[in-house]
């Protein structure tokens, strides 16, 4: 197949070589064009994200420039201890997984299948695709939403930031008029807002004892700082209220809950309390129409998605095994047409050239147009038939795997391995 | 009568699909089962649809007065409805719940396929047509939105009881439900007024004397009318959301039922004869 991966991901380097490693939107097309000019007839993709650079190249003549490819990955940096590499089909398998999200941080998560798709995309616009990447890249995204769509890998997410905005949106759907309150700070419910804020979520208020900060974090999400001292006025303007104060008793109360409900006209409310100790009163949960989770009951779901995906991982690594070896197999297959190919080719090739000299024999040069081609076309069959069954047995011993010893001997009996190795040399004449 | 047979036999076939379908799909984390059986149903519709016509084209008036008819426009209604809601909201997972319960009622329907009962020509104009089928159409709103109401205390349970599992997952947020059953209460309750107003007319119309004013279909819908009334008034004027709309429009939904199925199971009412003879009417 000649294919090579080499990258770098969250876990063999650290943060600051994947930002150097990292290419932007811009830079990766150049990139591409920059290898397919060094090796003409290799086929490239660039996949960048903020947790890893992986770049697929795949062409005959690829084992030459294995070790240079690294250096040009690089862009020149001594980074090749961060880097792994994984070839023919552990490099399909690689690729299925990192597009199924197997290989991610946060395993299950759906960005990387558009990432990929997206380098894909770029690789095709570029031109560096062509008849190994662009199954093999079509056949990864297919796999991923196989396995997105048979088995619970993606469903449920693992963060408590995420678990928090799920909850939000399985009781509110016009996230842009609904509004936010922020008690306190903290990392969480920082975290928690950011992704509220990326969901839609324009009207932000923060209430925090400390003005600067409510001031910091309200310039940072374009929301609003309030004073603290006025939460229970504000209570019935807010949607979702995320509390984590390190006060040491509870801030929001059960009567200051149920009159802004009734304010409200039971337009539901939504708390989140990451505060220890708890920042809420536990009779909150208890009104009509408020729904109240604290720290423990997100991590409780957190824990129980970890669990369910790990069941489903023995599921999806099989789907992947499966397919990786599927496609290895329908490529072998494949490349043995070229080899059958050049069989033909040989024998058409002597055919021609004894037919040739046989005509301009004394004896047959006279002889009449269609004498001439009911020749041309008995020698043809023969030729045919003498290839028919080497052919099927090439392609037999191809998906058994044993097509190895049957390409060496072919390739040694009709003399392609000294044209082959000269091809190889010339490219490495070339640049 | 054979042929609406086969059709009803048909288009019961197709629902009874439609609704093992969207069951087994419920229960699974993904796969596109609930297009599937929202597609068989829609097919299932298009039966009952050549029914209506088949019958009309027969008879010579809107098919609607038999018990068979009004259980088929019923169904046809609920359908044509849910499908729409569904294009533009994420409702699909609610098919598990309407389509089992439109098929129940299309075998009731096969059940009592009769030839065209004769109609008296003297009682029958446009309007008795349009009063029933408002008050059909009116039937289906007040289903779906009783549908809606049930799948919002459910997904509201999943969300006080912490369960966060498969049902949580694929039942709709309870603002969009929340919006939906407002949606259907409103044209529901327009659309059944007009129903009304329309009985009211036909009375007139017909020259009838003040004995149906006791009727017990009169009084059940007057009932139904009141409940909605109020839902209408608090959604409207007070601007009340969330479990409690729910329950009333549960509670406005069995008023439904008693209205368009009880009443005519159980009692004696001048609509089951209304197009024949009523002894209480002026002649």
């Amino acid at each position: 197949m000649n294919l090579v991966m080499i990258g770098i991901n969250f876990k063999s380097a650290p943060l600051e070589i994947r930002e150097k490693m990292s290419f932007k939107n811009t830079e990766i097309p150049k990139m591409l064009r920059c290898i397919k000019r060094l090796i003409p007839d290799s086929e490239v993709v660039l996949l960048s994200t903020c947790n890893r650079t992986e770049l697929y190249a795949a062409g005959p003549t690829l084992a030459a420039y294995k070790d240079s490819l690294g250096l040009i990955f690089a862009r020149g940096d001594n980074f090749e201890k961060y880097f792994y590499k994984k070839e023919n089909l552990e490099a399909v398998r690689h690729l299925f997984a990192v597009a199924s999200s197997l290989d991610s941080m946060v395993v299950g998560e759906r960005e990387i299948l558009g990432q990929v798709k997206t380098a894909y995309t770029c690789g095709l616009e570029a031109g560096t695709t062509g008849n190994i990447l662009n199954p093999l890249f079509q056949k990864a995204l297919k796999v991923a939403k196989q396995i997105q769509t048979n088995t619970d890998l993606c469903l449920g997410h693992i963060s408590v930031s995420s678990i928090a905005v799920d909850f939000v949106q399985k009781i509110f759907t016009d996230l842009p008029n609904k509004t936010a309150i922020i008690v306190g700070s903290g990392e969480t419910s920082e975290l928690t807002l950011q992704n509220l804020v990326e969901k839609g979520v324009k009207k932000v208020l923060i209430l925090n004892r400390s003005a600067d900060r409510a001031k910091l974090l309200a310039d940072k999400c374009g929301g609003k700082a309030i004073l603290f001292d006025l939460l229970d006025d504000y209570l019935p303007l807010a949607d979702i209220v995320i509390s984590s104060t390190n006060a040491p008793r509870c801030v929001i109360h059960t009567d200051a809950v149920r009159k802004a409900i009734t304010a409200r006209h039971r337009r539901p409310m939504l708390f989140i309390d990451i505060a220890v100790p708890r920042d809420i009163e536990e009779g909150v949960g208890e009104l009509e129409n408020v729904y109240l989770y604290n720290i423990d009951d997100l991590r409780e779901i957190a824990a129980e998605n970890l669990t369910k995906r790990r069941q489903v991982l023995d599921t999806a690594h099989a789907i992947i095994q499966e397919n990786a070896n599927g496609f290895a197999d329908r490529f072998r297959v494949q490349s043995f047409g070229l080899l059958i190919q050049q069989m033909e080719e040989a024998v058409n090739k002597l055919k021609e050239a004894e037919l040739a000299r046989a005509f301009s024999k004394e004896t047959l040069v006279s002889l009449p147009e269609p004498c001439r081609r009911e020749i041309e076309t008995l020698t043809h069959r023969i030729v045919n038939r003498i290839l028919a069954t080497p052919k099927i047995a090439i392609r037999q011993a191809a998906r058994n795997g044993q097509g190895e010893e049957y390409k060496k001997i072919l390739q040694h009996l009709f003399g392609f391995e000294n044209s082959e190795s000269e091809e190889t040399n010339d490219h490495k004449q070339t640049p | 009568m054979y042929i609406t047979l086969i059709l009803a036999i048909l288009a019961a076939g197709l629902y009874g699909l439609a609704s093992l379908f969207s069951v087994i799909f419920f229960f699974r984390a993904a796969g596109s089962g609930e297009k599937k059986s929202l597609c068989l149903a829609a097919i299932g519709a298009l039966c009952l649809v050549v029914i209506l016509t088949f019958q009309a084209f027969i008879s010579h008036h809107f098919p609607i007065f038999t018990p068979f008819g009004a259980l088929v426009f019923y169904c046809l209604s609920i359908t044509v409805i849910f499908l729409y809601v569904s294009i533009h909201h994420d409702t699909r997972s609610l098919s598990a719940m309407l389509i089992p319960y439109v098929t129940v009622l299309i075998f009731v329907a096969t059940m009592h396929v009769k030839a065209g009962q004769p109609i008296n020509p003297a009682r029958y104009s446009i309007w008795l047509d349009l009063h029933v089928l408002t008050a059909l159409v009116g039937y289906a709103l007040f289903t779906l939105a009783c549908a809606f109401a049930v799948t919002y205390l459910i997904q509201d349970r999943q969300l006080k009881r912490k369960h966060f599992g498969l049902i949580f997952q694929k039942l709709p947020a309870l603002e969009t439900l929340d919006k939906l059953i407002h949606g259907q209460i409103v044209y529901a309750f327009i659309v059944f007024t007009v129903s009304i107003l329309l009985g009211v007319v036909l009375t007139h119309m017909n020259h009838w004397q003040t004995g149906w004013l006791t009727d017990p279909k009169v009084l059940a819908t007057a009932l139904t009318w009141f409940v909605y009334g109020v839902l209408f008034y608090l959604r409207l004027n007070a601007d009340q959301h969330g479990r409690r709309m729910a329950i009333i429009t549960i509670v406005g939904f069995i008023c439904v039922l008693v209205t368009f199925f009880g009443v005519n199971m159980l009692t004696h009412s001048i609509h089951n004869i209304a197009l024949t003879d009523y002894p209480g009417m002026a002649k």
